[in-house]
């Protein structure tokens, strides 16, 4: 049988029994509960506030399985030598590396698979318990789970981000640093950078606006993956938008893997 | 053919700006059907060079090769059975899933595995506890899982490193017991300890590794021929190099 095969299992096997799972499940689901209350407090914009109230938990679920189960498993198979008893056996070190991330973007697709259906049934209960209350506008599955794949597809980068620093850093807590510090640049440099682009409210040098131009080439460009508005206010998903943004994902988690692959492949694992 | 060989390794650590050398020029090879004791001080380099021979870490220079194969290729290692020093698992499987991804990894199939477990784990009083998380068992009792873990594909090579470190009288014996066995199925067995009480019971030949060096590789009565007891030799040999 293949190894990438069996690590994935074992890893999805060993994250979906961690208690911390449970933790972070139940954190969710007193998110999605909330979500019924705190669409009550609105009288504007209703379907908003639940669809933004329940990405919110999602996107707090898949990052905390991250930080805690991805780079944490990741972390201890390397610093507490359990590493030793997968590649002590006729396994790659890639194979390895694949099979671990195999193993948590299961369990990350299997948690958002359960979350996003819970998270539907909370709009539903919210709608239904608010009198005059209705799903956003242009509401469709096909467009929810579309907002949720690409969602999950901007989990993935933070994942193999997470990897590349868990790899390199002799720290669990530098890697869930420099792991966040990523996550916080990916969803604000654009924005940064189309401000200072416009210049309206500063003029800036022009070397400045090269360099953080540079700069979003570098890091992951998360925010083209929430497409959150468009599923609030029921404006139109355009199609060539979405292959090149989902290229552009799978390309930098396919580069972060490459090169999580090089420094693992040479790192002595002592 | 040796198998397993250590050609000429070293392999030197950097802690910040400093480097210390933990392996100068090991050479060494164990041959097939003995039982090679590895002993040295804390230190000595014993667990460096078995993380080598399992491709764990890289040595600077040399080689080793493990039935001729070297070991930075995986395949190496199907041949071998490797048991750490203090084995770490994933503490929310259960033996028999540790056991069937060690078995598979290896080549086994399910059914092999399956009646290859039952054999391992009854012979290391494991059996009741197959369906029990592993983050439920006790030091000894994770040892004795590391070791079937390590025999599960009943490979031709046994590396144990440290591997009566922490056992009470009972687990000692239950594993030498089973070297025993392994050495008498004519497959080899090298392991690193410090208690020279199981190198005098278990091995055919020893080496003595001291600050990264072989000062001695060969049967136990030429080490210990001018002393009384092998812990004599031992104690001899190190200060005896410490002092020059």
């Amino acid at each position: 049988m293949n190894p990438i095969w069996l690590i994935t299992k074992i890893t999805f096997k060993e994250g979906i029994r961690n208690r911390i799972l449970f933790g972070i499940t139940l954190l969710a689901l007193l998110l999605f509960a909330s979500n019924v209350v705190l669409t009550n407090l609105f009288s504007l914009e209703v379907g908003k506030v639940m669809v933004d109230l329940g990405f919110a938990a999602l996107s707090l679920a898949g990052l905390s399985i991250i930080f805690f189960l991805g780079i944490g498993m990741l972390s201890q198979d390397i610093h507490n030598k359990t590493v030793y008893m997968i590649v002590g056996r006729p396994v790659t070190r890639a194979q390895y590396v694949m099979g671990k991330f195999g193993g948590m973007t299961l369990l990350l697709f299997v948690v958002m698979l359960i979350l996003g259906f819970l998270a539907m049934v909370s709009f539903g209960i919210g709608s239904a318990l608010r009198p005059g209350a209705t799903m956003p506008r242009n509401f469709s599955w096909v467009s929810l789970l579309t907002t949720i794949g690409f969602h999950f597809l901007s989990l993935l980068i933070v994942l193999s981000v997470s990897f590349f620093f868990t790899v390199i850093s002799s720290s669990i807590y530098l890697a869930m640093l420099f792991t966040f510090c990523i996550y916080f640049i990916g969803h604000s440099l654009e924005t940064i950078v189309k401000v200072l682009i416009k210049g309206e409210f500063m003029e800036v040098s022009p070397w400045y606006v090269g360099l953080m131009k540079g700069m979003s080439w570098l890091f992951p460009n998360l925010s083209a993956f929430d497409l959150k508005a468009n599923l609030a206010y029921g404006l139109p998903y355009d199609g060539a938008y979405l292959i090149w943004t989902g290229l552009y994902g799978c390309a930098y988690i396919v580069i972060m893997f490459l090169l999580t692959l090089v420094i693992f492949k040479q790192k002595d694992l002592c | 053919m040796a198998e397993i060989l250590f050609d000429h390794i070293s392999k030197t650590f950097r802690y910040g700006f400093k480097r210390q050398t933990v392996l100068d020029n090991l050479t060494l090879d164990i041959e097939k059907g003995e039982v090679f004791g590895f002993l040295g001080p804390n230190g000595a380099g014993k667990s460096t060079s078995i993380n080598i021979a399992l491709d764990f870490i890289r040595a600077d220079s040399g080689r080793v090769l493990i039935k001729g194969t070297q070991a930075t290729d995986s395949n190496s290692r199907r041949n071998i059975g490797y048991m750490p020093e203090h084995p770490h698992f994933y503490e929310q499987l259960t033996p028999r899933e540790l056991l069937e991804f060690g078995g598979l990894t290896s080549g086994m199939t399910r059914n092999d595995i399956k009646t290859q477990a039952g054999i391992i784990l009854e012979k290391l009083e494991l059996l009741p506890f197959i369906y029990r998380p592993v983050r439920t068992f006790s030091k000894g009792m994770k040892q004795r899982i590391g070791l079937a873990q390590a025999m599960i594909h009943d490979p031709e090579i046994l590396i144990l490193d440290e591997p009566m470190s922490g056992l009470d009288p009972l687990g000692r014996r239950l594993i030498s017991r089973l070297i025993l066995e392994f050495k008498e199925a004519g497959k080899t067995v090298f392991f690193s300890t410090h208690i020279l009480n199981d190198v005098e019971m278990l091995c055919d030949r020893i080496g003595v590794l001291h600050k990264g060096k072989l000062l001695y590789c060969g049967d136990l009565q030429g080490f210990q021929k001018d002393s009384n007891t092998l812990e004599e030799a031992f104690v001899k040999e190190i200060t005896d190099r410490s002092t020059r």
